[in-house]
């Protein structure tokens, strides 16, 4: 299964809706690919917020009567001069090109692109994590607060050594897996610590 | 009423003893009954037995809280409500006996937990209290953020986690799963199917026997890692460091990573896998003459 396939059925997947042999080939592919576990990781996480939303919000008012007469009055012609459009046209190419000769100037590792993209989702869920954390944090007692957050600052400064690193060795492949490795850390102990307040 | 929803059959009593009251409960439950127990501060000691019965003796000081408890055949939940935050002294015991099999959950905040000759699943949780575990349970699930966690016994599925508390296992067998932040690892064992630990600074020592369809992964941000393995091990290596530095037999002075087998069968594509990552801590592979 490529990237896009475990994309399309990501939320099925999570809801068990997903067909138990296409859940089985989603499964084999996320735990080879950091991208999709991120991705995995950020389907769970909406789950549980997302469960008590309503399905449908009804508007306070009824908007149907203002909309309804706009629609027949057909779309706006607009009108312009020649010379302009063609100036338009030839500005809109050079400042295209001008773009494309920067971006192929400047070289960046494909990989590095893609492992910021995926570093950007642990990061969005680190956040939402450490949110929930944040809410349950003044109900918990300030020693459990305090042992808490001498951990999590243990693992914060392993995550910023890695994330040092590999801004020296951008291509490096290993200390890639091991920022990805400090955030799930993260995620993984920020989770148990806002769950010490629903289970207490 | 059936044999298997035995209810509640006996309340023995409440004693008052000085400063503190013992309480007691007995009642029929079936053989893999389900039993939930909370107490946050304290003691809690779980006993397997052989006979199909819960009996409970609770022991609670002045403004230790106050017992409850009870169940069906199936299900059973008790534990101390109530409990003076700022109680500074020893907080309430729990002393539970419940059959061999039954399937155990306890929640604690600093209360210790001891659990002994239990063979089904249990499932313990605590913030700073520790864990200990004698015996050898079908699944064993133990969770303390700062408490140390102590295994002995042939436990066959074992997963653990910590914060800063340390970890030590000792004889247990099969699938072994550890996550720590600070506390270190300590495993002791014949052979181990499969092994995965974890820890961001913790140290990890791990001694033990791999089968050839094995595997032991051990990763971390700068702990150290020192495995001692049987000298005539079947095994693929794989071990790197991004600073750290690798002592192995096989691996040159210098070397941030290597990749080498030991044994006949691993030459020929078998052995067991083995996997060490780490970004600062040290590796080293040290060999046990006396082959365990």
């Amino acid at each position: 299964m490529t990237c896009d396939g475990v994309r399309d059925r990501l939320d099925r997947h999570v809801a068990g809706t997903l067909d138990p042999a296409e859940s089985g080939a989603l499964a084999e592919h996320v735990a080879g690919c950091a991208a999709c576990q991120a991705d995995l990781e950020a389907a769970r996480f909406l789950v549980a917020p997302t469960a008590g939303l309503r399905r449908e919000i009804v508007p306070a008012a009824d908007l149907w009567p203002g909309i309804a007469p706009r629609l027949g009055a057909g779309p706006r012609r607009l009108s312009l001069p020649v010379w302009w459009l063609v100036a338009a046209a030839v500005f809109l190419v050079a400042v295209s090109s001008a773009l494309t000769v920067a971006v192929v100037r400047r070289p960046r590792p494909a990989a590095a692109v893609d492992f910021a993209s995926t570093e950007a989702r642990y990061q969005q869920a680190a956040l939402a994590v450490a949110g929930l954390y944040e809410q349950a944090r003044d109900s918990l007692a300030p020693d459990t607060r305090l042992v808490l957050e001498r951990n999590l600052a243990v693992i914060e400064r392993a995550l910023g050594e890695a994330r040092e690193a590999l801004r020296s060795d951008p291509a490096n492949r290993t200390i890639e897996a091991m920022v990805v490795a400090a955030y799930r850390r993260k995620i993984d102990f920020l989770e148990r610590a806002a769950a010490l307040d629903r289970e207490s | 009423m059936r044999a298997w929803t035995w209810g509640l059959a006996g309340l023995i009593g409440a004693v008052p003893l000085g400063a503190q009251t013992k309480q007691s409960k007995a009642f029929a439950v079936a053989p893999d009954v389900a039993v939930r127990i909370h107490n946050l501060v304290g003691l809690v000691r779980v006993t397997g037995w052989d006979r199909d019965s819960i009996v409970v003796a609770a022991m609670i000081p002045r403004g230790g809280g106050s017992f409850f408890g009870g169940g069906s055949g199936r299900f059973a939940k008790m534990g101390i409500e109530g409990q003076d935050p700022s109680l500074t002294g020893p907080g309430s015991e729990l002393d539970v006996k419940v059959p061999r099999g039954a399937r155990v959950w306890i929640k604690s905040a600093s209360a210790r937990v001891e659990l002994t000759n239990l063979g089904g699943e249990v499932e313990a949780t605590s913030i700073t209290g520790s864990i200990e575990l004698d015996g050898a349970p079908r699944v064993t699930t133990l969770e303390s953020i700062d408490g140390d966690v102590t295994i002995s016994g042939a436990a066959t599925v074992v997963r653990i986690r910590t914060g800063a508390g340390a970890v030590t296992i000792t004889g247990a067998r099969g699938d072994v799963a550890v996550t720590t932040v600070q506390g270190p690892v300590t495993v002791d064992s014949d052979q181990l199917l499969a092994g995965r630990i974890t820890s961001v600074s913790g140290r990890v020592t791990v001694h033990s026997g791999v089968p050839p369809d094995g595997i032991l992964e051990v990763e971390t941000h700068d702990g150290d890692v020192l495995l001692v393995l049987p000298a005539a091990i079947d095994a693929r290596f794989d071990l790197s460091t991004v600073k750290g530095a690798i002592h192995a037999a096989a691996a040159a002075p210098g070397d941030r990573s290597a990749r080498f087998t030991l044994g006949k069968k691993a030459g020929a594509g078998r052995g067991a896998g083995i996997t060490v990552r780490t970004f600062s801590g040290g590796i080293r592979i040290d060999s046990n003459p006396k082959g365990g």
